[in-house]
């Protein structure tokens, strides 16, 4: 996982229980007649994800001495980044105020980040996170508007919906390659294109359950026709992924049809969450090299996990808590190598990403993947300095390769960004304390 | 936190209300159901949980039915789900979800050997539009389906949907498919809708009565955890359900069929205790290898059986449920208790004096409540505090240092004394204190509910003390909690809100006390708890559709 790859050469995943190399088109610039469109314009979409770890990191081994552009790399940083860093961008010092409500810190931090907006209960989902407003604006022509994935079982990738609406993930990566690569899934330029006329029924259902549900809207209070209006916008998402469905697929010259895995194991030993992580990224970077999606999230794990080394006992959030800081290390020995595992994952993400080559650039320069965490320091669980990373311009919207600190203002200033970045109308983002309208101006070209 | 608060001010004025004795009560003419003059909480469209869905489908369609479950995640308020859905929607990948299990359902009900369940007409080519019995089917189906009547020109909009897609597929029942897919994935279905009469149907001071279709789902889903039955829907269609007498005669026979009210109260506890939540509890399988999903599956399946045996099949108090010594076992279980078992699900009876007494004695509440390798007086604390007696617990601070709590961190044998060391910490007794005592009291058994008499070497001490009350050890614990007041307090809280889909309003306190107070004067029999609500004004009427701006004011 660890090993660095060639920029473009190969999907390496694990399939069906064994690592197996998958060859990518060797095409580079050259489009056959249904690229040509995407080859003239070099209009490639731009795609944003989330990434998510949820212990934190060692300050003193990842966040760098220095600032702005070629940044010093310690080492955990480098664990992450090394061969990207001028394609990533760190950000540290910055903070997630909680607007006086109670410190939940397995979740405060990461709720804080995306939905600008502090949790009053560990249940609590208190509005839509800002991946969703990104969402809206470049997902709402592809097949799925978003795709979440979880490695370690939590139920979403932390990004939600509406208040009260976390966003489903899938924890299998074989369920999450029947959704998009299975019945319907065609690579473009394959073989000749035939409608299926069960797609066409599947959408007259969809209209007709629309139209007999108009009838609802009037009867309801306000709070109910907002939740009622999140359901249409549900059933015209699903419509427009029948309607993908329904017109000939493009070619793109990265896609392909990937082997379904074999087999898979969902344990919550660190190989197997590592593997699941990595057999998600793969299928998730052709689903953007198939123009599938173009917005994913991704949970590495979360804070409260019970991720292990194989044979040990205590989980990883165990030992943020209990493990004994090492006065000579300065950190806590055990619980870093969890640090270096997630930089690992990371970065198999990053070069999975840059194996797909788009024109003259990658997938991954027409990425902007957003890594956020749920702590600084592991044992202090603590809302301030939370270390977030973005990687990708998303095709030439955001400033690459800089260290910039937040001197203790908000995280939702990196969500304000990103969202302005993708054109989300958004002057200011987050409530109260976290409210922000300072954009991240190192960060806009 | 507003519900928080809202909570305790409620149980306040609640306890309050305890004191005063109230007279015998008859069940239906008990206090509660006596008091209509205020506004209930307003109307509550609730998602159906992933239990409900399921079980929906069943009762529809039957239970060899095979579908995807929902992905939708479903969140908790006040400790239940069945709260947490009246805020939840449906999402882009929820919606997906749906409408490939919608397409499941609706290939296996129309399929060549169930359809006649159905169906009773047959169309005239089997590869051809027909109209009329089409209609059949959505005259006949649809409103069982959609949990209400078909409006004016509905049906035969589902009709010529039937029809365009006959045509377009060449196969009459695949039209059919489409529209029993096109009903499974409406908000009738996925939400459990409410609507009320207008404001004038009642007085101005008692708000707006429910519609009979209403009526019947709330009846239906708060005691049999499901959709309305054939008889039930054409009870509310035919106005039965308007008239007390007819609402009274269909809530006793959804009250006398034991075994769907059995699945009722089995979804209700499910809820409550998270019982769902035990099949992914981390647990440290080095240490426990005798924790297999079997056991998980049967320790959850015990406490249910144990439960319904106790309220429904012996009709026996409430609060016995925290001392009876009356369960199941299986063989799965018997190492765990360590006890021998011939049969799966014999009845068995803890030994008298014994350590065990009650559900939260069984291996479901305190292996789900306890860590991956080691037991949690916190945890267990916590649960019973928050969940039995509506004593919510603030979060933990932050950068809270456990090393203390771990067996090998020098600071103690075991966990009474490595927990007061943690509790010297002032910030940390304000809510340990509550906790502790309750938790410690189950430090006889371990990760996976194993009973343990030593802890590193060294005896474990279970006393400590509940409200007034002080106990040597867990066997003084049952009965100090089975008489503590908070506990039928905020069980007659749990089952107000679980029926009625929301949190009670200011308005409602008076009715929960009489509640309580008709509980507490029949015996705490938790069947007649049901059916008290059922019969009051809060769960029959309404303030009307919510509006956003009501939020601020915790409803």
């Amino acid at each position: 996982m660890s090993k660095k790859l060639g920029r473009r050469r190969v999907l390496h995943g694990m399939i069906g229980g064994a690592a197996v190399s998958v060859g990518l088109p060797y095409f580079d610039c050259l489009f056959n007649n249904h690229g040509t469109a995407l080859a003239q314009t070099g209009a490639f979409p731009a795609r944003f994800g989330t990434w998510f770890w949820g212990c934190g990191m060692n300050p003193a081994r990842w966040v760098p001495t220095t600032e702005g552009s070629g940044y010093d790399l310690p080492p955990e940083l480098a664990q992450g980044i090394d061969g990207f860093q001028d394609r990533v961008s760190v950000l540290t010092g910055f903070d997630t105020p909680l607007n006086g409500e109670t410190n939940h810190p397995h979740y405060a931090p990461p709720t804080v980040t995306l939905a600008g907006q502090a949790p009053t209960s560990p249940t609590d989902v208190p509005r839509s996170t800002f991946d969703v407003e990104i969402a809206n604006i470049i997902g709402a022509s592809t097949r799925f508007r978003v795709l979440d994935v979880t490695a370690d079982g939590q139920g979403s990738a932390w990004s939600a919906q509406s208040a009260g609406t976390p966003s489903p993930a899938e924890s299998s990566p074989i369920a999450l390659y029947q959704r998009v690569f299975g019945t319907g899934f065609q690579v473009g330029g394959d073989e000749p294109f035939v409608p299926d006329p069960a797609v066409m029924v599947r959408k007259s259902v969809l209209s007709s359950v629309i139209d007999q549900t108009k009838a609802l809207e009037s009867e309801l209070g306000s709070h109910d026709r907002q939740r009622l209006d999140q359901y249409f916008t549900s059933i015209r998402q699903l419509e427009n992924q029948l309607d993908v469905l329904l017109r000939e697929p493009p070619d793109l010259p990265a896609c392909f049809m990937p082997n379904e895995p074999g087999g898979e194991n969902l344990a919550q030993e660190i190989t197997q969450v590592i593997d699941t992580h990595n057999l998600f990224v793969d299928l998730l970077t052709i689903a953007l090299a198939c123009d599938q999606t173009r917005v994913f999230n991704i949970n590495l794990w979360r804070i409260f996990t019970d991720v292990r080394f194989e044979g040990e006992s205590t989980g990883y959030h165990r030992l943020t808590h209990d493990e004994f800081v090492d006065p000579a290390l300065g950190y806590q020995p055990l619980s870093q190598r969890f640090v270096i595992k997630a930089m690992d994952a990371w970065r198999y993400l990053l070069t999975q990403l840059d194996s797909i080559q788009e024109g003259d650039n990658t997938l991954l320069d027409n990425t902007a993947v957003f890594a956020h965490s749920g702590t600084e320091f592991p044992k202090d669980h603590g809302t301030k300095n939370i270390p977030m990373l973005i990687a990708g311009s998303a095709g030439g919207r955001l400033n690459t390769g800089l260290h910039v600190r937040g001197a203790g203002s908000s995280t939702s200033r990196a969500a304000l960004t990103l969202q302005q970045a993708f054109g989300v109308p958004v002057v200011t983002w987050g409530d109260r304390n976290i409210q922000t309208s300072s954009p991240i101006g190192e960060l806009v070209p | 936190m507003r519900g928080t608060l809202f909570i305790l001010t409620c149980l306040t004025l609640t306890m309050a209300g305890c004191s005063t004795t109230g007279s015998p009560s008859t069940g239906p003419d008990s206090t509660a159901a006596g008091l209509d003059d205020y506004v209930p909480g307003p109307i509550a469209m609730r998602r159906l949980t992933k239990n409900q869905y399921v079980s929906t489908m069943h009762s529809l369609f039957g239970a060899d039915l095979q579908f995807f479950p929902p992905t939708e995640v479903d969140t908790r308020v006040e400790g239940l789900l069945s709260l947490g859905a009246n805020a939840a929607t449906i999402t882009p990948a929820g919606l997906e979800r749906y409408e490939s299990s919608a397409r499941q359902v609706a290939s296996q009900v129309l399929s060549p050997d169930r359809r006649g369940r159905l169906l009773g007409c047959m169309p005239e080519s089997p590869t051809d539009a027909d109209d009329a019995c089409a209609t059949e089917f959505v005259v006949g189906v649809g409103p069982r389906v959609l949990r209400r009547a078909l409006r004016e020109g509905e049906a035969d909009d589902y009709v010529a949907l039937a029809r365009e897609a006959t045509q377009e597929l060449g196969d009459f029942y695949r039209g059919l498919e489409s529209v029993l897919a096109s009903w499974l994935l409406s908000a009738d279905f996925l939400f459990i809708q409410e609507r009320a009469h207008p404001l004038n149907s009642t007085s101005e001071s008692a708000g707006r009565k429910l519609t009979a279709e209403t009526l019947a789902s709330r009846l239906s889903y708060f005691l049999w955890n499901s959709a309305p039955d054939a008889e039930l829907l054409e009870a509310a269609f035919a106005g039965e359900l308007d008239t007390d007498q007819g609402y009274r005669a269909q809530l006793e026979r959804l009250l006398s069929n034991d075994e769907r009210l059995g699945q009722g109260i089995r979804a209700l506890f499910n809820d409550l205790y998270e019982l769902d939540a035990l099949e992914t509890a981390p647990k440290d399988t080095s240490a426990f290898p005798q924790y297999t999903m079997g056991v998980i599956e049967d320790a959850k399946e015990q406490t249910l059986r144990t439960v319904v045996d106790h309220l429904l099949t012996r009709r026996a108090d409430y609060r016995d449920l925290f001392t009876t010594r009356q369960t199941f076992m299986t063989k799965n279980l018997g190492p765990i208790y360590g006890i021998p078992v011939s049969e799966d699900w014999e009845a068995y009876e803890f030994p008298q004096e014994g350590a065990r007494a009650g559900i939260l004695s069984h291996v479901s509440f305190l292996a789900l409540h306890a860590r991956s390798a080691r037991s949690s007086a916190v945890l267990r604390g916590e649960f019973i505090l928050d969940s039995l007696l509506c004593t919510p617990i603030p979060a933990p601070p932050a950068n809270v240092n456990f090393e203390a709590l771990e067996p090998n961190s020098g600071l103690g044998d075991t966990a009474r004394e490595r927990l007061a060391v943690h509790r010297s910490d002032p910030n940390c007794a304000v809510c340990h204190d509550l906790m502790d005592p309750i938790g410690l009291a189950f430090e006889n058994f371990d990760a996976i509910g194993q009973f343990r008499t030593q802890e590193s070497g060294v005896t474990i001490e279970t006393y400590g003390q509940i409200d007034e009350t002080e106990y040597d050890d867990i066997t003084g614990f049952y009965p100090a909690l089975r008489n503590a007041p908070r506990l039928t307090t905020c069980m007659v809280l749990k089952l107000y809100m679980y029926a009625v889909g929301r949190l009670p309003a200011i308005s409602e306190n008076e009715v929960l006390e009489a509640l309580e107070a008709d509980f507490d004067s029949g015996g705490y029999d938790f069947v007649r708890l049901m059916e008290n609500i059922a019969l009051t004004h809060g769960f029959r009427a309404t303030s009307g559709p919510r509006e956003a701006e009501a939020e601020e004011g915790g409803a």
